[in-house]
């Protein structure tokens, strides 16, 4: 019950704070995998400052990316040959930016290149999200699209979970138009609760998740 | 001035473009049976589209789907279509790109068979829920503008028409979108509150010529 609280609090906090909620609900995921994420990590097109920084274990050594060099943040083209080493990462995180990707395929081969064996990817990239032109925004994946372009770049033990519904996309997609923080709040939880009350069916026929989020591990 | 009884931008696009390759052309390819104008060569069809159905009469209307079972005119895979270079007029390819494995392959299949000039009609959705027919097709993609360009650069002629706006597709992703009023409201909304130039759309009509 006490986590419950506790997870209660955090996503009021989040929402209150501002946060969209698709980023809410995402953070609330990625604070379930923080055990894949160990040693040298690679956290790549995550900028700066991104929202799941501070869930981050301390003990790691992490390599922070973007498109713009800044403090702190190596300059990385995703569109080109990744500037690092074979094998130089225990984990690989790549948080909402796979629609920026021109070719998606490559790309995985080349986190596959630079990760350990038995090293981590955590990916999570929206479905039913707004169109991002960060410069371009390409595409979405489904969870078959997921798994086909992870698979083929031979990543095993891959994990997929759907972030939230087609109640809590369609309130996120409207974000800007709620306005207050303060307004949000309910509109948010009221979406969430409705969410739970989609049948079973309907949630595994044609699933509409904000965001997908994967693990997979790098075997050879 | 908002006005709810006018017909959607992406539906008139739909019929111009679509009666534009009907008449201009002797023979028209449906890849996956798309416009559901005939009930014996694919699962389903669309009665707001029975208007196409004496223009299809007219030419070589032809279904080419991979799938046997649903009877179409040609069985063949959009990865590696079954025509020579340069010999096709019209294509029409309306929601079937999310569901093949590689569509920028499928789009270069299209262009290859097109004549010089060929038509090409394409449907694919953006902000719209998994569907896929178990044991028929899966459902990969979603694309956005930008995919669409990308795509389908080889082409000499591109438009792109959004199909619904915001608060309509958001009212279509939730089960609010069953109740026609609902529909009728959420189509109002997106006018009055100037949601037509929102990238947060269902899908997009596109009409390209080689």
């Amino acid at each position: 019950m006490t986590q419950k609280n506790n997870s209660i609090s955090v996503f009021v906090r989040s929402i209150l704070s501002g946060k969209t909620l698709g980023r809410t609900l995402f953070n609330q995921e990625f604070a379930r995998h923080t055990d894949y994420i160990v040693g040298a990590v690679l956290d790549l097109a995550g900028g700066a400052s991104p929202s799941y920084r501070k869930l981050l274990p301390t003990s790691i050594q992490l390599t922070s990316t973007d498109y713009h060099a800044a403090e702190g943040v190596v300059a990385v083209d995703i569109n080109m040959t990744l500037p690092f080493l074979d094998a130089q990462f225990d984990t690989v995180l790549f948080c909402n930016a796979l629609y920026i990707a021109e070719d998606p395929t490559l790309l995985m081969k080349e986190i596959h290149r630079v990760l350990k064996i038995g090293g981590h990817l955590v990916l999570s990239n929206p479905f039913i999200g707004n169109e991002m032109p960060e410069p371009h925004d390409y595409q979405r994946f489904s969870a078959e699209g997921l798994m086909r372009l992870v698979s083929g770049a031979q990543f095993i033990d891959i994990c997929i979970t759907r972030i939230g519904e087609r109640f809590s996309a369609a309130a996120n997609l409207l974000h800007d138009a709620w306005f207050f923080s303060i307004v949000r709040l309910p509109i948010y939880g009221l979406a969430c609760l409705l969410d739970r009350l989609i049948p079973i069916r309907v949630r595994e026929l044609h699933p509409a998740p904000l965001v997908y989020f994967l693990t997979a591990r790098r075997d050879v | 001035m908002i006005s709810i009884m006018q017909e959607p931008l992406w539906e008139s696009f739909f019929k111009d473009k679509i009666r534009k390759i009907f008449t201009h052309n002797t023979e028209v390819i449906d890849i996956g049976g798309g416009l559901r104008i005939d009930r014996t060569k694919n699962n389903r069809f669309e009665k707001t589209r029975e208007w196409i159905i004496p223009l299809a009469q007219k030419i070589s209307y032809k279904v080419l789907d991979p799938v046997p079972d649903y009877h179409p005119d040609i069985v063949g895979d959009i990865h590696h279509l079954p025509m020579a270079d340069s010999t096709v007029q019209a294509i029409t390819c309306m929601a079937v790109l999310e569901h093949v494995e590689d569509p920028i392959r499928a789009a270069a299949e299209m262009h290859r068979v097109l004549v010089p000039n060929g038509q090409l009609f394409v449907y694919v959705p953006f902000l719209y829920y998994y569907h896929a027919h178990g044991g028929y097709y899966k459902d990969f993609w979603r694309f956005t503008e930008d995919s669409l360009r990308y795509m389908f650069r080889d082409f000499s002629h591109i438009e792109i028409v959004s199909v619904r706006y915001a608060i309509e597709t958001i009212i279509r992703i939730t089960p609010l979108g069953r109740f026609a009023f609902m529909i009728t409201i959420a189509r109002y909304c997106d006018q009055l509150f100037g949601y037509q130039k929102s990238k947060q759309v269902s899908g997009f009509n596109v009409y390209l010529e080689k």
